[in-house]
């Protein structure tokens, strides 16, 4: 339900709106009226601000504020114009580049690239050096300045757009290209194009001022708020307050482009709100520590909420569980069953934004909804996760992470966690662990880098290990091994494990007992057996074993019709 | 799809067969010299692990993939030796599903304008063809009202329905269906699985299924092709090659397949 | 704010440079090969836009050079300084070699040669361009990474909202503005810094706050934005699973992962900066580049123009290079460039 449309006015883009609306406004109707008490010149020079004219009168006795308003018309007129430039030639160049052969878009990508590097108030100077100094000198030099910029957006959207899986389809469906620019490739550009518009309006505002600022825009007689604001400079020691009108109204301007531009992202990308749901205290949670409980783990009645549109929203409804020593306990359930959540808050580490409550929550000696020592923590639970790809940081070699834990919370010194890990490397199955340790997670196999993952969580010889989805990523025939190094694990070191997946044969093969679960329930406890004769009396239990497609050792036994 | 070595007798019903298909990513080769076929109404399971090729197969039959040396025959015609605008009437008649459930429909269009257009890509409208497009989401077990509805209203599972009834609308020889079942639930892709076997009931609409899950295969295919590295390691009818593999590596995978007949930990 | 999700910090898709394949296997090597190309191609781009300058004014360019009320011989004087009784094509070979023997002929306004002219200005502006570098990254990565480290999981909104306010509306005051602002309170009011020109060392701070600060807003954003996507993340998850210290994970784990985006985007924006000096120099009577072009261009001094138009180029390209080597060295993957390679 991602793309759902909010269509409503965020405050911030009414208040951009409003700015903008008034600026155009003033545009539009002030210079007429003032246009008198701005250009003519009069005695009155540099007189205080006074209840005729508030910002007081320049140098030739013209009346500050009236200057400001009729300038703003000026900068306005040259903003949309350049901005239009800008935009409209970006978008042609932009889509033209798309649509051109592969060897020509790809130099002229090339020429763009380097184009962009080059900041456009520089270019706009290249070109007003040629042109001579003037108000449409500004413009085009403004706009042809801020093409390279859109055109490149533009280009990178529309790859982008011709990327995805929607738009080649129609385009194999044989969808002309016209239609297919028309009705997918254009519709998808349009909102981000419009955001990025409000940009370059901002940017154009303030550079085309900075020209006329610097003395290579607006060229006397005429004025625009650059050159008004470079004129209040000179009477800065003297009259300060003339700069006060044209700095407001730039900033009035580039502020209002920019709320209004913020405000259509957040309407683009309505994911971006998120509430925190406060924790709240945990009322005597030490005390409900069970004496004589044999059990290594144990919860009762845990639950965990997280909030929707600003509402708490329960996602765990009471769970209680144990599991022995080295016992393997299955969880087994669709998405958002709350498996994970389930595992998570067991191993004390549930999202940020998420509240666990529950009468008891132990694993050991530890209460999980205090706060026990970071240490005995770590070396009491070890956690793997699903994707290998993404569990290990990018940027640190794989020996730095591996033994974060030896070094930080078992006082190992770097050589010899460096030593111990080797060990453990080889011992699951990690060819060539020497040179592993050296390497960055990228360079090593799914496979590989999830066996590393496991040597990891072996070394602290934990008394629980939790494993999300661990197989998940992997082929099946690495599945099976990295399987057998969590049975090995148990029976060797008698290490208990929880295993979430939503995988029934997975389970069915690995573990002693299962838990079925369903939105945030169990709904049912199972043996091994069970699953394997299906003697199982939960209705969505049922329902979830017929699902499975089972392999048959007497080839296609079921579903076959013909022949 | 049976062996290219047989090609030759059953050219007449091949729907789809590539000969010594050649696929090159820059200077790596991904696919090196594959034949295979598949004929009119079977539904031809390609299995394999991640970096097989059988994704890299599927899209050059369907044109996504530049075929660097080798034929693809669709119809009964060669695709490289056809004229621009019949390679395009040749490449529609092979219709691919992609995995994402997700990114196949565009979110800013209508069902019933996704589907029109499947229909008649250069001025379908879903008022001129209201009728065949309820039809084909029926076929789907989807509402004819469903039409007037965006994707992000529906579930993944009623999403990939609704990308089988677009390639179903255009009525082609071939649908390539790549892992579609395999970003679902395990109960939605039971809905799938079903539709997909109550598509087969007719014995006219041909498929290419593209799965890593070998019960899925099972379950839905008549022939299976298994591929490893790039090459073909095995093909023959479902049954046979799951009962008795010849390849080891078939044998192998066979028996990763936890909850199957092989497994041991 | 719109520019965080404009083109200016969108990450560019690279279009990189093929190496000549399988010839040159070292991977810093093609990746030399590369940026080098690229360089090269910025520079040609260079080379040929800064000549146009000249045989593209309107009208005879050596009555426009000369300026109004130029007499007969001032313009004909003017003519032969630039060459223009030459075909175009010699004057291009001429202004090209001028380009790689550092002779490109004298500067119209003060007699001296234009390299010294132009070299003369270049440390006045790489000392304020370096020190607002050097400011904007201490500034912006603590402030980016603290506030989301503070609000992550929605906690703590008021300091989203004010951080967001906060830089929106700096970053909405141009820097021309600011430093108005800037001299008239800390310079004329309170005369704690001078309001202009280059003779002491605290001339230094004004300019550099006005140029640095606009460009900080967006960087922190940035930073805020990569680190709460990096919090999210499976190794940040991985690394508080081992029981590390929220100090330990965020400097090991989440600081490193910020470089990539955030210096590449730095990269652009600093070239950016290029054209703030432009401004804040004329502003502050700042000798370097940026007061340079534009005096050139009111006095119509086209050598000059060209040289400090060319070496102005140069540098932001360059720069952009900088940042790719230091991606390069922080994280080895970034050698690759493309995905596609």
């Amino acid at each position: 339900m991602t793309e759902a449309r909010r269509p409503l006015l965020r405050p911030g883009l009414l208040i951009g709106l409003i700015l903008f609306a008034v600026a155009v406004a003033t545009a539009i109707i002030a210079p007429p009226l003032v246009a008198d008490a701005a250009n003519t010149l009069t005695d009155n020079r540099h007189q205080p601000p006074s209840g005729g004219s508030w910002l007081g009168t320049n140098a030739f006795g013209q009346d500050n504020v009236a200057r400001v308003l009729v300038a703003t018309r000026l900068t306005l007129i040259m903003t949309v114009i350049a901005s239009a430039i800008s935009v409209v030639l970006g978008v042609v160049v932009g889509v033209s580049i798309w649509l051109a052969p592969g060897r020509v878009r790809e130099w002229c990508l090339r020429i763009l690239e380097s184009a962009v590097a080059y900041p456009t108030l520089i270019t706009a100077l290249i070109i007003a050096a040629v042109l001579l100094p003037g108000a449409t000198t500004a413009v085009i030099a403004m706009g042809v300045a801020g093409i390279p910029g859109f055109a490149r957006v533009t280009a990178n959207l529309a790859q982008q757009v011709s990327n995805s899986d929607y738009f080649i389809t129609a385009r194999f469906l044989g969808v002309p290209a016209r239609r297919l620019a028309t009705r997918h490739m254009i519709p998808a550009m349009a909102e981000p194009l419009l955001i990025l518009s409000t940009t370059v309006f901002a940017t154009t505002l303030v550079e085309i001022s900075a020209l006329s600022f610097v003395g290579l825009g607006v060229q006397v007689p005429q004025y625009d708020l650059g050159s008004l604001l470079n004129d209040s400079l000179d009477a800065l020691y003297t009259q300060p307050i003339e700069a006060v009108g044209p700095a407001i109204m730039i900033v009035l301007m580039s502020v209002a482009a920019m709320f209004v531009g913020d405000g259509l992202a957040a309407n683009a990308n309505p994911r971006a709100a998120r509430a925190w749901v406060p924790r709240r205290p945990q009322a005597q949670a030490a005390a409900a520590l069970a004496t004589g409980d044999e059990a290594l783990v144990r919860v009762r009645d845990l639950r965990v909420a997280g909030s929707k549109d600003g509402e708490r929203l329960e996602l765990v409804h009471g769970i209680d569980l144990h599991i022995d020593r080295a016992e393997i306990l299955g969880i087994v359930g669709e998405s958002g069953s709350g498996k994970s959540l389930t595992a998570m808050s067991i191993a004390g580490l549930a999202a940020d934004d998420l509240d666990v409550q529950g009468a008891e929550l132990r694993v050991g000696t530890m209460n999980m909804l205090g706060t026990p020592a970071p240490a005995e923590l770590a070396q009491t639970i070890s956690i793997i996760y699903q994707d290998p790809g993404t569990t290990f940081s990018p940027s640190l070699k794989m020996g730095a992470q591996l033994t974060e834990v030896l070094r930080t919370h078992m006082g190992r010194g770097r050589a010899e966690a460096r030593r111990i890990m080797v060990g453990a490397l080889a011992s699951v199955g990690v060819t060539l662990p020497e040179k592993r340790m050296r390497q960055y997670p990228y360079e090593l196999s799914g496979g590989m880098r999830q066996r590393a993952m496991i040597a990891s969580a072996v070394v602290t010889e934990p008394a629980l290990m939790i494993a999300d989805e661990p197989t998940t990523a992997l082929d099946v025939t690495v599945q099976v091994d990295v399987l057998r190094q969590f049975r090995r694990l148990r029976d060797e070191n008698g290490t208990a494990i929880l295993f979430i997946s939503h995988d029934i044969g997975v389970v069915q093969e690995l573990c002693d007992r299962v838990l079925v679960m369903r939105r945030g329930e169990v709904v049912e406890e199972l043996r091994p057996e069970q699953i394997r004769s299906r003697e199982v009396s939960h209705p969505y239990t049922r329902s979830l074993l017929d699902a499975v497609p089972v392999l048959s050792a007497a080839g296609a036994a079921h579903v076959r019709e013909e022949d | 799809m049976t062996a290219g070595t047989a090609a030759a007798e059953a050219v007449g019903t091949a729907v789809v067969s590539c000969r010594d298909v050649v696929v090159e990513f820059g200077a790596a080769r991904v696919l090196h010299g594959v034949s295979a076929e598949v004929r009119q109404g079977r539904v031809v399971g390609l299995v394999g692990e991640s970096g097989s090729g059988k994704s890299t197969l599927a899209k050059a039959i369907v044109g996504m993939n530049r075929i660097a040396s080798g034929e693809l025959w669709i119809d009964g015609e060669e695709v490289s030796r056809a004229s621009r605008s019949q390679r395009h009437r040749l490449y529609r008649k092979v219709q691919y599903v992609p995995q994402d459930p997700y990114s196949s429909l565009n979110p800013r269009r209508t069902i019933g304008q996704t589907l029109a257009e499947a229909i008649d890509p250069v001025g379908g409208t879903p008022r001129r063809h209201t009728e065949r497009i309820a039809e084909a989401l029926e076929a789907m077990w989807l509402d004819p009202s469903d039409a007037r509805k965006y994707p992000h209203e529906f579930s993944g599972g009623q999403r990939q329905r609704i990308a089988i009834a677009r390639a179903l609308l255009v009525d082609p020889s071939l649908i390539v269906a790549d892992e579609i079942t395999s970003a679902l639930d395990v109960s939605v892709q039971a809905e799938v699985i079903r539709v997909l076997q109550e598509l087969k009931q007719d014995g006219e609409r041909s498929m290419l299924f593209i799965t890593h899950n070998l019960a899925v295969a099972q379950e839905v295919c008549d022939d299976v092709v298994v591929m490893l590295h790039g090459e073909i390691v095995e093909n023959g009818p479902t049954e046979r090659v799951f009962r008795s593999p010849e390849s080891e590596y078939t044998q192998k995978l066979l028996d990763s397949v936890p909850g199957g007949p092989g497994f041991s930990l | 704010m719109t520019l965080v999700n404009s083109a200016a910090t969108q990450v560019p898709h690279r279009v990189s440079f093929k190496a000549p394949n399988r010839l040159v296997h070292h991977p810093w090597a093609r990746f030399a090969l590369r940026r080098g190309g690229g360089f090269l191609l910025s520079f040609a781009i260079l080379v040929v836009v800064t000549f146009l300058i000249v045989p593209l004014l309107p009208g005879d360019p050596a009555v426009v050079a000369a300026g109004e009320g130029a007499t007969q011989e001032q313009i004909a004087q003017t003519r032969e300084a630039l060459g223009l009784e030459q075909p175009l094509l010699v004057q291009f070979w001429q202004y090209l070699v001028g380009i790689f023997t550092l002779d490109m002929g004298y500067s119209f306004a003060s007699g001296t040669t234009v390299t010294a002219a132009v070299f003369s200005r270049l440390p006045f502006t790489a000392e304020i361009a370096l020190l607002a570098v050097a400011a904007m990254l201490v500034v912006s990565i603590p402030l980016g990474m603290g506030v989301a480290i503070v609000t992550r999981g929605g906690r703590n909104a008021w300091v989203d909202h004010v951080f967001n306010a906060l830089t929106s509306l700096v970053y909405a005051v141009p820097n021309y503005v600011l430093a108005t602002l800037m001299i008239y309170v800390l310079a004329i009011r309170l005369g704690w810094f001078p309001a202009g020109g280059a003779a002491t060392l605290d001339a230094l701070v004004l300019p550099t706050v006005a140029i640095m600060l606009g460009p900080a807003c967006v960087i922190a954003r940035v930073v805020r934005r990569e680190a709460v996507t990096i919090l999210e993340q499976d190794y940040v998850r991985t690394a508080r699973g081992w029981r590390l210290s929220p100090w330990r994970v965020n400097l090991r784990y989440v600081f490193p992962n910020l470089l990539t985006t955030t210096l590449t985007l730095s990269g652009l924006i600093l070239a950016g900066m290029l054209g703030g000096a432009v401004v804040i120099e004329t502003v502050f009577g700042w000798p370097g580049l940026g007061k340079g072009v534009v005096d050139a261009i009111i006095m119509r001094d086209y050598p000059v123009i060209r040289g400090i138009v060319l070496l102005l180029g140069v540098l932001a390209t360059l720069l952009i290079i900088v940042v790719d080597v230091i991606l390069a060295i922080v994280d080895p993957r970034n050698l690759g460039g493309s995905a596609h390679d």
